[in-house]
């Protein structure tokens, strides 16, 4: 179903309809020119392709949006507030708002990094937040959190230029909201946090689906790029080699790779792209690592069913945005009912991403059904269900017509000494019509984001 | 003068530097032995591919450029801007954004008309050669130098010396050269020594020219 047109959006209608639509393919010119690329993996083959591009932007009011910042300022400070009890008081397992085996059966869970805070407190720095606006109620609602490595940002950032060259009009009529201080809330969340030295983004490589944003968003925000092999730790302190065998200590390290590859003096031994002995600079607080280690256990799907307990607990206040109705088969009530309603709900396996381990009840046999009954049974930690929600599909513009597809939206927020969340984010579609799974790493494409005032 | 870059960076560009410069050098004999099998011996390309080490075999003077373009050989530029554009990806963040997209371009470009079925005519060369300019042009727009852009400048002038060199060029012209690398190597390392070529034999010359990136990069 489509959202309805506003005023607002039929403004952009209007506008549209002037363009010449020949200049459309500029946008893929631009996209295959500076390769920006999300490459992907299949069947073991390394395809490097440029992340698919929808001229049509998602619109959102700007009214609409500042209840959606409200939101999600509100949420992270409430997950932030979760991680660092989690790692230090655990008082949320000592009030009994999570149950104490829930949260240790979370893989994401670090138990060696209980009693360490990392510098500020800060453990939140930059956190992709996937909404979709359901058709029932017309409200955002929260479908994931990623506070661990989230991608996806400079995507938007990189096109947005590239719109106003070839369709400036937009920006004449319209009161976008600029967007090009991403890299800046970057700087200044490095900053804040940043121990003594010099700030690197880390990467696996240029053989990584996201190279293309690791060296892109290192420009921007003017810190090193730098794989793991040139960085050294002496001392419980981080160095950066330079080319001429110097050595210059690094203060804040923006990593693209989870923690299970960032040492593999500390983690998985095999790891070639990780740095020896940089967990023990981190715990000595020589270094801050943005995000900080152990956050994978809030990006699990079964902590996300209590992170609105975690708002009302942690900062008193009823929650903002909303997460779509969930049930785990953890609770004995939850799994009655997950296994009474499965042909209807969304299970998920709670330590995928990307769109993996997502399984859709209206679309199995009664057998799979069965079968993944079974599984639960065995394993009730591992699932969650959810409840499918019917969000607005997103008008694409696909071989020259304006067809449905369905989208989501992943909004960036940034930590340093406060929340910050950017006036863009990534909204994703699915290539196929009725279609839910977005992804870019199932093949999903991209659209900007316009966050427009009413008046100019 | 203070830009840090790790010696992976700094060796990507260097040799992204050696590979656009030996892409350009190639074109412009190219552009020369074209018209020499048209006017004067057709057997004009055989030597100088053979002082390359390569055994070159065509009909006629566009038989030529399509072998030597995309020939089975080291020379085949679609291999040269293919490595030039891996070691751009990988050090993209210090490489100005048009000279990256030109690469990126150039070997899509390149990629695409070695598999036409029709053959290129020179007008082809004329195209690649001027995208090439533009990857200097752009290369040059800084005022102020940055370490990356020594050594992208220090690839392309050590494949500028390696190439003439090989070509039989003389010595006068390596000399300024060699004197303007040693020069770049002195601001990015102060301690950099200089090696004294006067005199050197042409092997050892090439030896030593190509050994000067071991003594700038720490190991």
């Amino acid at each position: 179903m489509l959202e309805p047109n506003t005023l607002l959006s039929q403004r952009f209608w209007d506008i549209f309809s002037k363009q010449n639509r020949s200049k459309i393919e500029r946008f893929q010119s631009y996209m295959d020119k500076f390769a920006v690329n999300f490459n992907l993996y299949k069947d073991g083959a390394f395809i490097e392709r440029a992340l698919p591009f929808d001229v049509i932007p998602r619109i959102i009011e700007a009214q609409e949006f500042n209840k959606i910042e409200r939101g999600l300022s509100q949420r992270i400070m409430a997950l932030n507030a979760f991680l660092e009890d989690l790692y230090t008081d655990q008082k949320i397992i000592k009030e009994g708002i999570i149950p104490e085996a829930f949260i240790h059966q979370a893989k994401g869970f670090l138990r060696d990094f209980v009693g360490f805070s990392p510098a500020k407190k800060i453990r939140t720095h930059i956190n992709g937040i996937d909404l979709v606006k359901d058709t029932v109620s017309g409200e955002w609602m929260i479908l994931e959190d990623n506070l661990r490595v989230p991608s996806g940002a400079s995507y938007p950032l990189s096109i947005r230029d590239t719109y106003r060259k070839i369709y400036p009009d937009f920006f004449e009529q319209l009161s976008i909201r600029p967007i090009s201080n991403y890299p800046d809330y970057l700087r200044e969340a490095m900053e804040y946090v940043n121990t003594g030295g010099i700030n690197v983004v880390l990467t696996p490589g240029r053989f990584n689906s996201a190279y293309y944003e690791h060296s892109y968003l290192a420009q921007q925000l003017g810190a090193e790029l730098v794989r793991g092999n040139k960085l050294v730790v002496e001392n419980k302190v981080l160095y950066f080699k330079n080319f001429n065998g110097a050595k210059i200590r690094v203060g804040a390290v923006y990593r693209r790779l989870d923690d299970e590859f960032i040492d593999p003096l500390h983690f998985n031994a095999e790891s070639l792209i990780g740095v020896p002995g940089i967990i023990e600079a981190y715990l000595a607080g020589n270094v801050a690592l943005l995000n900080a280690v152990g956050n994978g256990v809030a990006d699990d799907k079964g902590i996300y069913y209590f992170v609105p307990q975690m708002i009302r607990y942690y900062l008193g206040e009823e929650p903002i945005l909303s997460n779509a109705p969930t049930y785990l088969p953890y609770f004995e009530t939850d799994k009655k009912y997950i296994f009474e309603n499965i042909h209807k709900l969304v299970i998920k396996d709670v330590a995928e991403a990307g769109g993996y381990g997502v399984l859709f009840g209206h679309t199995m046999t009664k057998l799979q059904l069965e079968d993944i009954k079974s599984l639960i049974a065995a394993q009730p930690r591992r699932f969650i269900a959810q409840e499918l929600i019917e969000f607005y599909d997103e008008r694409c513009y696909i071989g020259g017509e304006i067809a449905p597809r369905k989208a989501d939206f992943r909004a960036y927020v940034v930590m340093g000494e406060s929340p910050k969340v950017w006036n863009c984010g990534l909204t994703r579609y699915a290539m196929e019509e009725g279609n839910y799974l977005v992804n870019s790493s199932q093949g999903g494409g991209f659209k900007d984001t316009w966050v427009i005032e009413e008046t100019k | 003068m203070n830009q840090l870059l790790t010696a992976t960076t700094a060796n990507n560009l260097y040799w992204f530097g050696r590979y656009v410069e030996r892409m350009e050098a190639i074109l412009i004999e190219l552009s020369d032995l074209f018209d020499r099998i048209v006017d004067v011996d057709n057997s004009a390309g055989l030597h100088f591919y053979t002082r390359l080490g390569i055994a070159l075999e065509y009909k006629d003077a566009r038989d030529f450029i399509n072998v030597a373009l995309f020939g089975e050989h080291g020379a085949n530029l679609v291999a040269l801007a293919y490595n030039a554009r891996e070691n751009a990806i990988i050090s993209r963040s210090y490489i100005d954004a048009e000279a990256f997209g030109t690469i990126i371009e150039l070997y899509r470009l390149l990629e695409h008309e070695s598999k036409n079925m029709y053959s290129v005519d020179f007008d082809f060369v004329d195209t690649i050669m001027t995208r090439i300019s533009a990857i200097w042009g752009s290369l040059n727009h800084r005022i102020k130098r940055r370490n990356s852009d020594y050594f992208i400048r220090i690839g392309k002038l050590v494949e500028k010396v390696d190439f003439n060199l090989r070509q039989g060029c003389d010595n006068e012209f390596v000399d300024v050269i060699l004197e303007e690398i040693d020069t770049m190597a002195a601001l990015l390392v102060p301690s950099y020594r200089r090696v004294d070529t006067s005199g050197m034999e042409r092997d050892a010359l090439i030896a030593e020219v190509n050994a000067k990136i071991e003594r700038i990069i720490a190991s």
